[in-house]
């Protein structure tokens, strides 16, 4: 292989590549000298620079009207949580929160069952808790339930790595009845949580995992409440709290996370 | 986190990106008033989260929430505009590829010429897996590594998309362009 140009297309996505400035010298520079030398290469350059300043002088970046910044600066100056869903975006036009999916109100259970749970001796202050799920409800209320739509937990587990840096274990029970659905990224407390979402028929189980650095499975059974006809259950595991919500009954929540934890023993 | 230091780190991270949110909404939804719906809504979702900001570009972090806001404001208010698929050889099939493919382009004035309108039409049909790579990198300007981030592909990916959301655009210009001189 004398050149690094293996086909047409690796040569245009190199020649682009130029033309963005991405490329390291040795390789920019074989490139300048095959733009000197192909006339065929040298027209595709100049329609490529062609298309960049066309593009720079007819489509220009937005800019945000006095209008945007106000309403972007009064979300900073409002308290964030203890507040039921409301936000600006909630009463504009175009935002419609009718067909609120069954695992977004499920979720906004977590608000008084899962509290007792979460932060219990780990020297959380109250305060912390109410924000905690204050957050996680306003954010379901805005977030689809599901953001990355999979079965595969080889696709959903590199997904919370890219998107958030965590990594939770990522297990598909679907021999134990609960297939993996897919994930989801929720606030918690501020910070960026993975959730993943399982299927039980036609039910839909979230289950939420908040990272607590040091945690174990202390083998406990987990703490469950039902809220609305919701079941919640929440336990520590390995580095993570984890939070299941679900509308399915009591027994097959409580199966699922028994099935939960003990694969992820394993 | 307290109050104030939220507030700080929000002026910090989220304003001075907001005109590259603003931008990709624009594209990704259609038009400018939702473009501005979805930046605010994702602007709370980053005033949540802006704690757990580390390091790295905060311009990719901010837009990265931008197009989840996006794909989400979509999936309810367009969903048929949204068909968004990782399988980039679909377009091959439906017919795409083989405007692209053309071994001779137009001449390079010609595109030069090219006014908004017709970019604006040629950047709107754009399949949404090529537009929103392109409009990051020529409209917003984010490099590939940033690009790669903010939509979760390998940088082989996004080099892909972004050469034939470019080949797409000049075959497209080239030939209304031709077309009006044609005419004139």
């Amino acid at each position: 292989m004398t050149s690094p140009l293996a086909s047409t297309e690796d040569e245009r996505l190199i020649l682009g590549a130029y033309v963005d400035g991405e490329l390291d010298a040795s390789t920019a520079l074989r490139i300048e000298r095959r733009i000197e030398s192909d006339p065929a290469f040298k027209a595709e350059f100049e329609r490529l620079t062609a298309l960049r300043s066309a593009l720079r002088s007819g489509v220009p970046r937005e800019t945000t009207s006095a209008e945007l910044r106000a309403r972007i600066a009064a979300i900073t100056t409002q308290r964030p949580p203890a507040r039921v869903p409301r936000t600006p975006v909630l009463r504009s036009r175009s935002f419609e929160w009718r067909q609120m999916a069954a695992s977004v109100i499920v979720a906004a259970s977590l608000a008084s069952a899962g509290t007792a749970v979460f932060l219990r001796g780990d020297g959380s202050n109250p305060n912390e808790a109410n924000n905690i799920v204050a957050e996680h409800r306003r954010t379901l209320l805005s977030a689809n339930p599901i953001d990355v739509e999979s079965s595969d937990r080889h696709t959903v587990k590199p997904w919370f790595d890219n998107k958030l840096a965590l990594s939770p274990q990522v297990i598909d029970l679907v021999a134990d009845g609960f297939p993996l659905a897919g994930g989801r990224v929720d606030v918690v407390g501020g910070k960026l949580v993975p959730a993943m979402l399982y299927h039980r028929h036609a039910h839909l189980i979230s289950l939420v995992a908040v990272p607590r650095q040091g945690g174990r499975d202390d083998g406990a059974a987990p703490s469950s409440a039902t809220q609305d006809g919701y079941e919640v259950a929440g336990w520590h595991g390995q580095d993570f709290d984890y939070y299941a919500v679900s509308d399915v009954a009591k027994d097959d929540l409580a199966a699922f996370v028994t099935a939960w934890r003990v694969a992820a023993k394993q | 986190m307290a109050d104030d230091k939220q507030q700080q780190r929000f002026a910090e991270v989220v304003v001075p990106h907001l005109d590259d949110a603003l931008s990709l909404a624009r594209w990704l939804t259609g038009s400018l008033a939702d473009g501005e719906d979805v930046v605010q809504e994702a602007c709370i979702r980053a005033f949540g989260a802006v704690g757990s900001f580390r390091d790295g570009s905060s311009r990719a972090w901010l837009l990265t929430i931008v197009r989840n806001t996006a794909f989400t404001w979509l999936r309810k208010n367009r969903p048929k505009s949204l068909i968004v698929t990782d399988d980039d050889s679909v377009f091959e099939s439906a017919g795409i590829e083989a405007e692209a493919g053309q071994s001779s382009g137009p001449e390079a004035a010609l595109i030069a010429k090219a006014d908004g309108q017709l970019l604006n039409a040629a950047i709107t049909a754009l399949p949404m897996n090529f537009r929103e790579i392109l409009v990051l990198r020529e409209i917003d300007g984010l490099s590939y590594r940033e690009i790669a981030e903010v939509v979760s592909l390998p940088i082989g990916t996004v080099m892909s998309r972004l050469s034939r959301a470019r080949q797409l655009l000049i075959a497209q210009v080239g030939r209304a362009q031709g077309k009006a001189q044609g005419v004139a």
